[in-house]
């Protein structure tokens, strides 16, 4: 997995690209930490460039949305495709949290 | 030949959990034909702490005591009569309850096609004489607490292979037999294909099927996220479950909602499974299910010629959102439909560089082996060696297949 981080005007904004394997569990804590610090409104997983995700790396995706909704913010996945996309649809994703294209 | 008196304080030796496991107990056979430089030697090794040290005057008189009890490491001369220290060297290479012990040569003869030919002949380190007190007890400690080291990883390696090759079996136990296959095969009057894979010597897939009643009976198939012990410990936890579940078992919505909350407070977070239950109603030819994000099953009907089709199975994994609900799903399944369900594994191998297989190309794959009318265990067999030829380097993920059919022919 590789990730960047923005925050612009109330938003935080993490792009992940490649793989969203097991293998990820450690960096993915690491960018859980930005959501559970951060005092912006606003928190999105650019997933445009992610082009591969197993069962951990949805495992994980589903605790981002939780840690924000601790903290108050809002949560949304973007522009998932691909694998990706039909993981989230088979899972039902869509009904926990806001997901776009 | 002066030896100190004074020994440099040497390391703690080391400490194993078990049997020999201090290296001052270690058998230590010094060979050498000079009565003098044994004792020599013997003196260095019992005044560093080494207390079983034992003695031969040549090669073959070595072999005489390592008959008795093989030693821990060798301090080997290599000019001896009768049988020289290459020789010998040689000859313990051969045997697999000699080949992996240290042999220290200790000799006079340095040139370099000695030095090279006694390393051919499988020496693990070299000295050369005169004996220097200090040289030969830092080579002895650096190559017992190797072997030693060594032993104890292999011995630790050696226990968790064999303890996992008796849970592999364990796991496997859980699949239905063939015997009950075809027991059920002839109770309900249905054809079943079975295939099971763990991808490691555990996996986190299981599946399964359930009598329901005279006219009903149930299947599942489920995967937990990742693979390896837990995940295989958790197919156990399913399972338990399950069967204490039995007013559930004609309810497929309803036992994976009860399922759910039962994973939802047992699982470590990010932890979940996917899942599939059905039930085949084989006296109105009705298929009901509930699928928590597991993988769309293929479904034939006899009206749709060759081509297979996906079912719906959408839903929320289990063990993550805690009251979730699900939702049953109903199909026709008259004589002649056939439902193949399947792990991710199975999809989740590129067919092309980038390109994953994906349910739509598995339903392609699966519509053209069709054509060729192959039995039930040949089209999971070619679906099988299909998988294996696009796994090219990468470790395979566990992989399930479980074909049912309604063929009609129900006994009694």
């Amino acid at each position: 997995m590789r990730d960047s981080v923005t925050t612009t005007s109330g938003l935080l904004k993490i792009s992940l690209a490649d793989k969203l394997t097991f293998e990820d569990h450690d960096n993915f804590r690491e960018l859980l930490k930005l959501v559970s610090n951060n005092d912006h409104q606003r928190c999105e997983f650019d997933l445009a460039e992610l082009h591969a995700i197993d069962s951990a790396g949805l495992g994980m995706l589903m605790i981002a949305y939780e840690t924000a909704q601790k903290v108050g913010m809002k949560f949304t996945l973007a522009r998932p495709s691909g694998q990706v996309e039909r993981l989230l649809g088979i899972s039902e994703f869509d009904k926990v949290m806001n997901i776009t294209h | 030949m002066p030896v100190p008196e004074t020994i440099a304080p040497q390391m703690e030796p080391l400490y194993w959990s078990k049997q020999k496991t201090n290296i001052r107990d270690a058998k230590i056979l010094v060979v050498d034909d000079s009565a003098l430089i044994r004792e020599l030697i013997g003196a260095c090794l019992m005044t560093d702490g080494y207390n079983n040290v034992c003695y031969a005057e040549n090669g073959q008189d070595a072999l005489e005591v390592i008959s008795l009890e093989v030693p821990d490491l060798i301090i080997l001369d290599l000019e001896m009569p009768v049988m020289d220290g290459f020789e010998l060297c040689q000859k313990l290479r051969l045997r697999p309850d000699t080949k992996a012990i240290p042999i220290l040569i200790q000799s006079g003869r340095d040139t370099a096609s000695d030095i090279t030919l006694a390393f051919e002949y499988g020496a693990s380190d070299m000295v050369i004489k005169p004996i220097k007190k200090y040289e030969i007890l830092a080579r002895t400690k650096v190559h017992l607490e190797h072997y030693f080291f060594v032993q104890k990883l292999t011995d630790f390696h050696d226990r968790i292979a064999s303890e996992l090759e008796q849970a592999r079996k364990l796991q496997l136990d859980l699949c239905p037999s063939k015997k009950e296959l075809k027991n059920l095969e002839t109770l309900y009057g249905i054809k079943i294909g079975w295939h099971y894979e763990p991808s490691s010597e555990l996996g986190g897939d299981i599946g399964g099927m359930i009598p329901v009643n005279e006219h009903t009976l149930a299947f599942y198939i489920a995967d937990f996220a990742g693979h390896g012990v837990a995940a295989a410990l958790n197919t156990f936890r399913l399972q338990s479950w399950l069967y204490s579940q039995s007013k559930y078992f004609e309810y497929p919505s309803k036992l994976l909602e009860k399922l759910n909350n039962f994973l939802f407070h047992s699982l470590k977070k990010e932890s979940y499974a996917t899942m599939l239950y059905g039930c085949i109603d084989l006296k109105s030819n009705v298929l009901t299910y509930a699928a928590a994000g597991t993988q769309p099953p293929l479904l034939h009907t006899p009206e749709n010629d060759h081509n297979f089709s996906l079912c719906n199975s959408n839903g929320m994994p289990l063990g993550l959102r805690e009251n979730w609900t699900y939702s049953n799903r109903s199909l026709p399944f008259g004589i002649g439909t056939k439902l193949i369900l399947y792990s991710d594994a199975l999809v989740e191998v590129e067919r092309r560089p980038g390109e994953f297989l994906g349910e739509e190309g598995l339903k392609e794959e699966v519509s053209n082996i069709w054509k060729e009318k192959p039995t039930p265990q040949d089209l999971i067999n070619t679906i099988v060696t299909n998988f294996q030829s696009r796994l090219g380097t990468e470790a395979p993920d566990d992989l399930t297949i479980i074909y049912l059919e309604n063929s009609g022919d129900k006994n009694g």
